[in-house]
């Protein structure tokens, strides 16, 4: 598996929610989008109703008003009861040249003459050619009433080759039927006044899809994005309507609004999950970040020197590091503890509880290095010292005394030299001391002699009276090493000659050298 | 809250004509609806007058409005004599004899006048009489075919 940084882990899920949010505003605003839409679809659709249903009122009412005036003319009625053809058909033919024809309130198509049982009789000469009926249905129907119902006016759209006609058929004879006259009008004119109506374009189709009207500033194929189509079309069962009314309202500017607020709905959204990021990140750093590299930055510290182990570290953030925190400062407490348990061991010689070889040498070189820069303070001296009758003592009374010999001796060797220099036991019966800023002898010299006075006296270890001397060599920088392997070495080779010479102390000199 | 007091104010308003409009409507309607009946005389009602003429070919419809109201329109055959010219002579001029049937109407049920020519006819002697009440408006509602100059 990938690791990620807490910090791109987090990002990425505040972006990711970022882009949730975004989709859900889009989603949102689609729905929203449809839903205005429908509503001013619905609301549009009742309003175009309201205005075809009054055209086609209208139309009926004119249809019916010319019908009502040709039975009652008395010029039509007596040559309608006299079977008079040729006076009837030119009485007719008249109606079309009347004003209200011409003008185009009524587009008349037809005039028909029934009996009173609903056989043609005669018609215009005028107008659609046709043969039969135009809209036998209506004939149909009318058929099919008796009594005074047969005096009502009845209303029919059909299809007459493709166009639209209405048929109205009024009774001839106003209280004893003569027969029917049979009005037939193209409505198409009065129909496409809706455009100016409801002030926006129309088309009007029939039943066959076939267009039959379009306003002139219908709205091209290319710029219909922000055109709602409504139809309307009265429906006769389940056949398409033989009317059919597409008004094109131009719905740009609520489309424009509506993706105003789209916008700004997403750049909210997108404003607010920057925000989010940003507090987020903030909080992130100052409780978990920050705290995280002042926990890592002291770790680092701690493994590359130990003195760091002393410090305490301070965490700010969040509880959970601070808890962090506190227990790494117990931890390392701990550490720090056993480390200078286990440093002093290291160093320590066990038995007497002075320096040992290792610490020595250790400041040995520390005051080697130290004295080679700072020329001032160059100078100081190494003593070795080996006890005279040691290995006797151990044979004679036992490890156990000679232990308690050595312990004895570190204890006066101490007494003799000042808090500052170091005393250690390198090994068996053998002690050296390094003696920091002595340039004269002379000091040296009193040193040696005190610790001799020091050795002289007898110890008395467990009851037991034991006198052992002490031979001591003593080597000085720079003139007798200039590394703490040559001085060592030096000091040694002078130990060496007091011892056999039963000398208290010698100072190494370049001749001893050769005598070995 | 503006728009829904306006609103608030707009309905009290409306009910307020309402109320004006339906007493308005029972005052009037007490003081002018003419009678749910004449004695002796047949009431008929629109499809009545159609079957009516199919029994009695003769039938003499007598329109009793002022010629005002009768530019809206007519019945077929109708003959006008307004009320207030209705007398025994000038009925005698369009009812041939007294047991002709004659039918008055005026403009509605809220019109007097068919009511008052009646009268005037039941007093001249005239046996055969029939009221359309519902007068020319129901005649227009029920779609019937009328007769406009």
């Amino acid at each position: 598996m990938k690791s990620y940084s807490m910090k791109s882990s987090l990002l990425i899920t505040i972006i990711v929610m970022g882009l949730l949010s975004v989709g859900f505003t889009l989603f949102t605003g689609e729905i929203y989008l449809q839903q205005t839409l429908d509503n001013r679809r619905q609301t549009f659709t009742e309003v175009v109703e309201l205005e075809v249903h009054n055209l086609w009122d209208n139309l009926k009412l004119e249809a019916k008003s010319l019908g009502l005036s040709v039975q009652s003319n008395k010029e039509f009625r007596t040559a309608f009861l006299q079977r008079n053809k040729q006076t009837v058909e030119m009485q007719l033919n008249e109606y079309f040249d009347r004003a209200f024809v011409t003008l185009g309130i009524l587009n008349l198509k037809k005039i028909i003459v029934y009996d009173k049982s609903l056989s043609k009789v005669f018609q215009s000469s005028t107008g659609d050619e046709v043969d039969g009926d135009i809209c036998s249905s209506t004939i149909v129907s009318a058929k099919t009433r008796s009594g005074p119902d047969r005096f009502k006016t009845l209303h029919k759209v059909c299809e007459f080759k493709g166009q639209i006609r209405l048929v109205t058929l009024v009774p001839v004879g106003g209280l004893r039927l003569k027969g029917y006259l049979s009005i037939v009008v193209d409505p198409l004119n009065n129909l496409s006044k809706s455009e100016e109506g409801l002030g926006i374009p129309v088309m009007i189709k029939n039943a066959q899809d076939m267009e039959l009207f379009r306003s002139a500033n219908w709205p091209e194929k290319d710029h219909m994005e922000n055109i709602m189509l409504v139809h309307y079309g009265n429906r006769a069962g389940n056949k398409k309507p033989i009317a059919n009314f597409y008004f094109a309202s131009d719905v740009a500017l609520l489309n424009k609004n509506l993706a105003a607020t789209r916008i700004s709905l997403v750049s909210f959204v997108i404003i607010s999950t920057l925000f989010a990021t940003l507090v987020a990140l903030s909080l992130f750093r100052k409780t978990i970040i920050n705290p995280l590299d002042k926990i890592n930055t002291y770790m680092d510290e701690i493994r590359n020197d130990k003195k760091h182990l002393r410090e305490e570290l301070e965490v700010t953030g969040s509880k959970e590091l601070v808890n962090m925190a506190n227990q790494l400062n117990g931890l390392s407490d701990e550490l720090s503890h056993l480390y200078n348990e286990l440093e002093e061991k290291a160093f320590t010689d066990s038995l007497t509880g002075i320096p040992n070889r290792a610490l020595l040498f250790d400041r040995l070189e520390q005051v080697t290095l130290l004295a080679k820069r700072d020329k001032s303070r160059s100078e100081f001296m190494i003593m070795m010292m080996d006890l005279n009758k040691f290995k006797v003592v151990n044979d004679e009374l036992g490890h156990h005394i000679g232990d308690g010999l050595l312990t004895a001796v570190a204890g006066r060797l101490k007494q003799a030299l000042r808090e500052s220099d170091t005393v250690a036991r390198i090994g068996g019966d053998e002690f050296a001391i390094i003696l920091y800023a002595v340039n004269e002898k002379e000091i040296a010299i009193s040193v040696a002699e005190k610790i001799t006075a020091l050795m002289d006296k007898n110890f008395n270890i467990e009851g037991h009276e034991i006198d052992v001397g002490m031979s001591i060599g003593i080597a000085r920088f720079p003139y007798d090493g200039n590394s703490s392997e040559e001085l060592m070495h030096s000091a040694d080779i002078a130990m060496y000659h007091s011892k056999r010479n039963k000398l208290s102390y010698i100072f190494y000199d370049g001749k001893l050298a050769g005598k070995e | 809250m503006k728009s829904l007091s306006a609103s608030a104010s707009v309905k009290f308003i409306k009910l307020f004509v309402y109320f004006c409009y339906f007493v308005s409507l029972n005052i009037s309607a007490a003081e002018t609806k003419s009678p749910d009946f004449i004695e002796g005389v047949e009431k008929v009602s629109a499809e009545g007058i159609i079957n009516l003429i199919e029994q009695i070919d003769e039938l003499i419809i007598i329109d009793s409005r002022i010629q005002g109201d009768r530019h809206k329109g007519y019945l077929e055959s109708s003959v006008s004599l307004p009320d207030a010219e209705t007398n025994c002579q000038s009925l005698s001029k369009v009812i041939p004899r007294y047991d002709s049937a004659a039918l008055f109407y005026c403009n509605g049920i809220k019109c007097g006048r068919s009511v008052v020519a009646i009268d005037i006819a039941k007093k001249c002697g005239y046996t055969k009489l029939y009221w359309f009440r519902g007068g020319f408006d129901a005649w227009m509602k029920k779609g019937f075919p009328f007769i406009k100059r």
